[in-house]
C-alpha cells in the first residue's frame, strides 16, 4: 500500500505518465487506487503527431500495468518520509521488525 | 426497410417492443390487442403480423418445463394432492375458472365468440387482475390437459367475461376502460373475490385486464404445498399463500406444484362436503347471502390476512359498499405485496448467523479505525497531508503528525537557515562584543580577566576527563555499568572490531538506526494513548513502563549508532560511528538521533567528531588538492548535507555548552587531531569557528574563572601556534569567487581572542586577501560584492579595524 | 538483534532485503527494454515498484537498418521518478566512484 499511500499525496499535481508503448501523456492527477491504475484530467500528449487520436480527449483513466514511469513534481515529493514509509513497510513485511 | 426488419416509416409508437408485450413500464397499453389488428392491412413486414403472441405469455421464470421433470400427469393417488388441494378448493375453482376465461378471450380473438354475451359487458370486465408473474406466470397454452379446460369452458359459459369483447368498438372499449379507471367500483361481482385473491402488486389495480386473458398458469393453487407445509397462519380457503411466504418456500411450492387435473371439483366435494364455494364460480347468479365484513388480522410478516368475502356475499352488497371493499381490499393488498417485498428474505438467517456476521463486521469496523493500523498501512498519506495541511492552525494535529513536523521543521529551509545563521551569530555577536571594548586588545584581555567573577565556578569540568584520554573507552564502562544483561553480551560481540568493514554491513548498520530509530519514534507517538494524569498524581504503571520502553529504545537506538564503541587507535579500522557516518543518510539520521539523547550522549556524540574530525569524510575530501578549483560533486554534496544535518545539532549543543566543555573539546581536538589539514576544510574551520566564539562569548559574559581564561588562553596560544604560517590555507582556491564566509568567520573568531601581536600576525598573513576581497567586492554584482565586504569586514572590527579604513 | 556479525550474513534473510540496504542511496536499476536507470533510491515496495530521485536514464537503440549495427543511447534526466515494478529487471547499488 506503500505507493497507493504515496500516489494519494499527488492527487491534484502534475505528473507525466510513461507508458510502455513510449506514450507520454502529461495531465493533473486525480486519483489514483490500489492497483495504480490512473485517472488524469487535462491531459496533453507528447508527439502529438503521432497520436492524432488522442487530440481530443481530455481525460483519461490508466491501466496500472500499462505504466511505465511516472514523472512526479520532486517538490512534492519528501523523500525522508518516503523512505521512512518504505523501511516500515519492510518491517512489516519482515515480520514487524520496524514497528 | 429497417435492418431488423422494422418497418422504419411506422408510426415510431408501431415499432420497438410490442406495445402489448409486458416488460417494459408498469402500465400496459390497453389497445395494444387491439391495434394489432388495425395494423394487418399496413404495408411492410409490421412486426405484429409475425408475432404469434407467445411473447406475451413467455416468461423466464416460469415452470414451463415442470412437466418434463415431474411428467405431465402426475395423477398418482398414492399422494394426498386431493385431499391437500380439497383445502383450498375455492381458490383452485377460482384459479381454474381464471384460466378457462383467459383461454377463451385468447381463442374468441380468431373463433367464434363464446355465447355468453348476454351478459353484460361491465360486469364481465374484470376489476383487479391477477400478476401472473406471481405464478411464475403462464406456460403456453396447450401444455396441460387442454380438455379439461374446454370441458370448463363449455360448462361454464357464464363464467366467460370477456367473451363479447370482441364486438365492442375501439370506442367503447376504450371509454369502458376510461371509465373503469376513474371508477373502479363495477367489477363483476362474482370475479372480485379471486381477482382479488390472485392479484398481488396492486400498484395498477385496473391496468391488467389484457393479461387476464393470458393463459393462468396451469397448476392450482400453490395453497396446496403450502398446506402441506403446514404454514400457521395460512388462511387456506383463499388466500393467496405467495403473500404469506419469503419467497423461497415460494420456489418450493412452484416445485410441489402439481398439474391441474379434472378430478379435484368432485375430490373437493366429497373430500370437504362444501359444495358452496366451487358452486360460486360456476354460477352466474350466485345465492345471496348477507354482506359480511371480512375479518382481518396480521400473519406473521404484518400482513393483514383476512378471509375473502365470498363472491355472493360481494354481490349481495350495495354499489357503494362494493365499492369501499373493493377499495379497501386494494389497499390491503398492496400493502401485503410491500410486506412481502420487504419480507421476501425473512428468515434466511438465523439469530446465530446473524450475531456471527456482526461480529465479523464489528472486528472489521475496529481494525479499521484502530489508528495504528492505518498509520501502518497508510503511513505516507497520513503523515504528509497532516503536514501539509499544517497551515491550518484549527485543526489540531495528530501526536504522529506533530513528530513529524517537529522533524520536519528541522529540516525546512527556514529553521535550517536558522540553525546556519546561529553560527554566523555566534561569531558576530563575539566580534560586536569585542569592538565594545576598549582599542587596546592586550588592555581588553586584562581587563576582562580582571572582571571576571571568582563566585561563578560550575563544577570543574566532569565531562573532560572522559573525552580527553579514552572517551569511548569510557563510554563501554559507561554501558557495562548500566548492566543489562544483553547489552554486556552486544557489547562485548561488538568489541570485535572487524565486523563493520565492508560497505553492506555499514549500510545495514545505518538501516538499524533507522529501524531503532522509527520504533522509539513510533513509541514516543504512543505517549498520546496513555491515560492523561491530573498534575501532582504519581505516574500509573501505564506511564512507567511507557518510560521504561523508551529509555530501552533510546538506549537502543544509541548503541546502534556505535558511538560508545572504544576507540583503538592501534587499529587501523575506522571507529564504526565515524565509519557510518560518511554516508549521507546518517547525516541525516544525526538530528532525528540527537533529539532522543540525554546530555551526556550529545556530548559524546560530539566528542566522537571532534577526535575523528581528520578521518571524517567531509573533512578529508573536503581538502582541495592543488590543481583544484572546485571538490567534486559527491563530495560537495557530503559535504552540504554534514552542514544541513550534522552541524545544526551539534552547534545547538555549543550553544548552551558550558566553558569546560568547550575548553576541553578544543584541548582535545588539538591533542588528537592534526588541526592544520583540518583547518584547510569548510566543516574542520566550522568546528573551530565554533568553539572558539563560545569561549569568547562565555569569556565576556563573565561565567569563567580566570584559571579556566589560563588554561583557555593555553589552549588558545597552541591553536595560533599551529595554525600560524597556514591561514591562507584556509581558503578555498579561487576564494575570490567562491564562498569564503565561513573563513572569514574563523578568522574573526579568532582575532576576537589574539592578542595585539596574534592580531598584527594574523592581519599580516590575511592582508592580501583582504585587499582583494575589497576589490573584489567592487567589481562583483552588488549584492555579492556587498556580501563579500561584509564577510571581510566582520574579520575587521573583530581587532577595532573596519575595512572603510582602508580606503 | 544488533549483532554485527550477524548483519553481514543472516540478516539479508530475503533479495529485497539488499535493496533496503540500498534505500537512499544510489542504485542502478535495469529495464526491460534496453533502458537503464541511475538514480537515488526513495521507496521500494515488494513488486520492485521505486521511487528514484535526480536519475538518469539511458535508452539503447539499436540501428538495424544498417549493416555495421550501432548502437545509439539516448540520456534522459527526471527529478524524481516512479517507476512501475513490472519492468524491473535488476536493482543494485551504485558505488560512486
Amino acid at each position: 500500500m506503500l505507493f497507493f499511500s504515496f500516489f494519494k499525496t499527488l492527487v491534484d499535481h502534475e505528473v507525466t505518465i510513461e507508458l510502455k508503448n513510449d506514450l507520454c501523456i502529461t495531465g493533473t492527477l486525480k486519483s489514483v487506487d490500489q492497483f495504480l491504475n490512473i485517472k488524469l484530467d487535462e491531459i496533453r500528449v507528447k508527439d502529438e503527431a503521432r497520436y492524432p487520436h488522442l487530440a481530443a480527449v481530455k481525460n483519461v483513466f490508466i491501466r496500472g500495468s500499462v505504466v511505465r514511469y511516472v514523472h512526479l513534481p520532486a517538490n512534492a515529493v519528501d523523500t525522508a518520509l518516503l523512505e521512512d514509509a518504505t523501511r516500515r513497510e519492510a518491517g512489516n513485511a519482515a515480520g514487524g521488525k520496524g514497528r | 426497410m429497417s435492418f431488423f426488419g422494422f418497418d422504419p416509416s411506422a408510426n415510431p409508437s408501431q415499432r420497438g417492443h410490442p406495445s402489448k408485450a409486458p416488460g417494459f413500464g408498469e402500465t400496459p397499453d390497453h389497445f395494444a390487442g387491439l391495434q394489432a389488428r388495425h395494423d394487418e392491412d399496413d404495408d411492410g413486414i409490421d412486426f405484429e403480423d409475425t408475432y404469434d403472441g407467445l411473447g406475451d405469455t413467455l416468461d423466464e421464470t416460469d415452470d414451463v418445463f415442470n412437466d418434463d421433470t415431474f411428467g405431465a400427469t402426475t395423477t398418482d393417488r398414492d399422494f394426498d394432492f386431493a385431499g391437500a388441494t380439497a383445502k383450498v378448493a375455492d381458490v383452485i375453482e377460482e384459479e381454474h375458472a381464471v384460466y378457462t376465461r383467459s383461454n377463451t378471450r385468447k381463442q374468441s380473438a380468431k373463433q367464434t365468440p363464446a355465447p355468453a354475451s348476454a351478459v353484460p359487458e361491465t360486469s364481465q370486465l374484470p376489476a383487479l387482475v391477477p400478476d401472473m408473474s406471481l405464478w411464475g406466470a403462464p406456460p403456453p397454452a396447450p401444455v396441460p390437459a387442454p380438455q379439461h379446460q374446454h370441458h370448463d369452458f363449455m360448462t361454464q359459459p357464464a363464467a366467460m367475461p370477456s367473451t363479447g369483447k370482441r364486438f365492442m368498438s375501439l370506442e367503447e372499449v376504450e371509454a369502458q376502460i376510461l371509465a373503469m379507471n376513474q371508477k373502479p367500483s363495477a367489477p363483476p361481482p362474482q370475479q372480485a373475490p379471486r381477482q382479488f385473491q390472485h392479484h398481488v402488486p396492486t400498484s395498477q389495480p385496473m391496468g391488467n385486464q389484457f393479461h387476464q386473458q393470458l393463459p393462468p398458469p396451469h397448476t392450482p393453487s400453490p395453497g396446496v404445498p403450502m398446506n402441506q407445509f403446514g404454514h400457521p397462519t395460512m388462511d387456506l380457503r383463499g388466500f393467496p399463500p405467495q403473500q404469506q411466504l419469503p419467497p423461497h418456500l415460494q420456489h418450493m411450492m412452484q416445485q410441489n406444484q402439481m398439474p391441474q387435473h379434472p378430478q379435484h371439483p368432485q375430490q373437493l366435494h366429497q373430500d370437504r362436503g362444501v359444495a358452496q364455494q366451487p358452486a360460486v364460480q360456476q354460477r352466474v347468479n350466485p345465492r345471496e347471502q348477507e354482506p359480511v365484513v371480512p375479518p382481518q388480522g396480521r400473519n406473521q410478516y404484518g400482513m393483514t390476512t383476512h378471509i375473502p368475502m365470498p363472491a355472493q356475499q360481494l354481490q349481495s352488497m350495495s354499489e357503494a359498499d362494493r365499492a369501499r371493499f373493493l377499495e379497501e381490499e386494494s389497499k390491503r393488498l398492496k400493502r401485503n405485496h410491500k410486506i412481502a417485498q420487504l419480507a421476501r428474505y425473512n428468515g434466511l438467517m438465523t439469530p446465530q448467523d446473524k450475531n456471527f456476521i456482526q461480529r465479523i463486521q464489528l472486528q472489521q469496523l475496529v481494525s479499521i479505525n484502530s489508528a495504528e493500523d492505518n498509520v501502518n498501512e497508510d503511513f505516507y498519506y497520513i503523515v504528509h497531508s497532516a503536514i501539509r495541511a499544517r497551515s491550518n492552525p484549527q485543526q489540531p494535529l495528530s501526536q504522529l503528525a506533530q513528530t513529524y513536523l517537529f522533524r520536519h521543521g528541522g529540516r525546512g529551509n527556514r529553521r535550517q537557515d536558522n540553525h546556519l545563521q546561529r553560527m554566523e551569530q555566534q561569531v558576530a555577536r563575539a566580534v560586536a562584543a569585542a569592538k565594545a571594548r576598549p582599542k587596546a586588545s592586550q588592555l581588553v584581555l586584562e581587563g576582562s580577566l580582571g572582571k571576571i567573577s571568582f563566585s561563578n565556578v560550575k563544577t570543574p569540568r566532569p565531562m573532560l576527563n572522559i573525552k580527553k584520554s579514552e572517551g569511548g573507552a569510557d563510554q563501554t564502562k559507561k554501558v557495562e555499568h548500566m548492566s543489562v544483561g544483553s547489552q554486556r553480551a552486544l557489547i562485548s560481540q561488538e568489541a570485535q572490531k572487524p565486523s563493520l568493514a565492508d560497505r553492506k554491513s555499514l549500510l545495514r548498520a545505518i538501516e538499524n538506526v533507522y529501524d531503532a530509530l522509527l520504533e522509539l519514534e513510533i513509541h514516543e507517538r504512543d505517549r498520546s494513548k496513555l491515560p492523561t494524569l491530573p498534575p501532582g498524581q504519581p505516574p500509573q504503571e501505564a506511564h512507567a513502563q511507557w518510560s521504561m520502553k523508551r529509555d530501552q529504545l533510546a538506549y537502543k537506538l544509541y548503541s546502534e549508532t556505535k558511538i560508545h564503541l572504544p576507540i583503538d587507535f592501534s587499529s587501523h579500522y575506522t571507529h564504526p560511528f565515524v565509519a557510518i557516518l560518511s554516508f549521507s543518510k546518517m547525516k541525516r539520521a544525526i538530528p532525528r538521533v540527537f533529539r532522543h539523547l540525554d546530555p551526556e550522549q550529545r556530548l559524546t556524540v560530539l566528542t566522537m567528531i571532534v577526535v575523528h574530525l581528520d578521518i571524517l569524510d567531509v573533512v578529508k575530501h573536503g581538502i582541495y588538492r592543488p590543481d583544484e578549483m572546485q571538490l567534486p560533486s559527491a563530495h560537495r554534496e557530503e559535504i552540504d548535507t554534514f552542514a544541513n544535518h550534522v552541524l545544526p545539532p551539534l552547534l545547538g549543543y555549543m550553544y548552551e555548552a558550558s566553558f569546560p566543555v568547550v575548553h576541553g573539546l578544543l584541548k582535545l581536538m588539538l591533542d588528537r587531531v592534526d588541526v592544520q589539514p583540518v583547518s584547510m576544510t569548510k566543516i574542520g574551520l566550522s568546528f573551530l569557528t565554533m568553539f572558539l566564539s563560545r569561549a569568547e562569548l562565555l569569556k565576556q559574559s563573565g561565567q569563567v574563572s580566570e584559571h579556566e581564561a589560563m588554561e583557555w588562553q593555553n589552549v588558545y596560544d597552541r591553536l595560533f601556534a599551529t595554525l600560524n604560517g597556514h591561514w591562507n590555507d584556509c581558503f578555498p582556491p579561487n576564494g575570490k569567487f567562491v564562498d569564503d564566509q565561513y573563513v572569514w568567520q574563523f578568522l574573526a573568531s579568532m582575532a576576537v581572542g589574539a592578542n595585539m601581536q596574534q592580531q598584527q600576525t594574523l592581519v599580516a598573513a590575511v592582508k592580501d586577501r583582504v585587499l582583494e576581497n575589497v576589490q573584489a567586492s567592487k567589481i562583483l554584482p552588488p549584492e555579492i560584492g556587498v556580501q563579500k565586504r561584509e564577510n571581510v569586514n566582520l574579520f575587521m572590527r573583530a581587532m577595532g579595524l573596519d575595512v572603510d579604513l582602508l580606503g | 538483534m544488533t549483532d554485527p556479525d550477524n548483519t553481514t550474513t543472516s540478516q539479508i534473510s530475503e533479495p529485497l532485503d539488499l535493496v533496503h540496504l540500498s534505500l537512499d542511496e544510489r542504485v542502478f536499476v535495469k529495464l526491460r527494454g534496453d533502458r537503464e536507470l541511475r538514480g537515488r533510491l526513495h521507496a521500494y515496495d515488494s513488486h520492485c515498484n521505486m521511487v528514484l530521485g535526480d536519475v538518469e536514464e539511458t535508452i539503447y537503440v539499436v540501428n538495424d537498418d544498417e549493416e555495421d549495427e550501432s548502437v545509439q543511447t539516448i540520456k534522459k534526466h527526471s527529478e524524481m521518478l516512479f517507476v512501475r515494478g513490472d519492468s524491473v529487471v535488476l536493482v543494485s547499488p551504485l558505488v560512486q566512484s
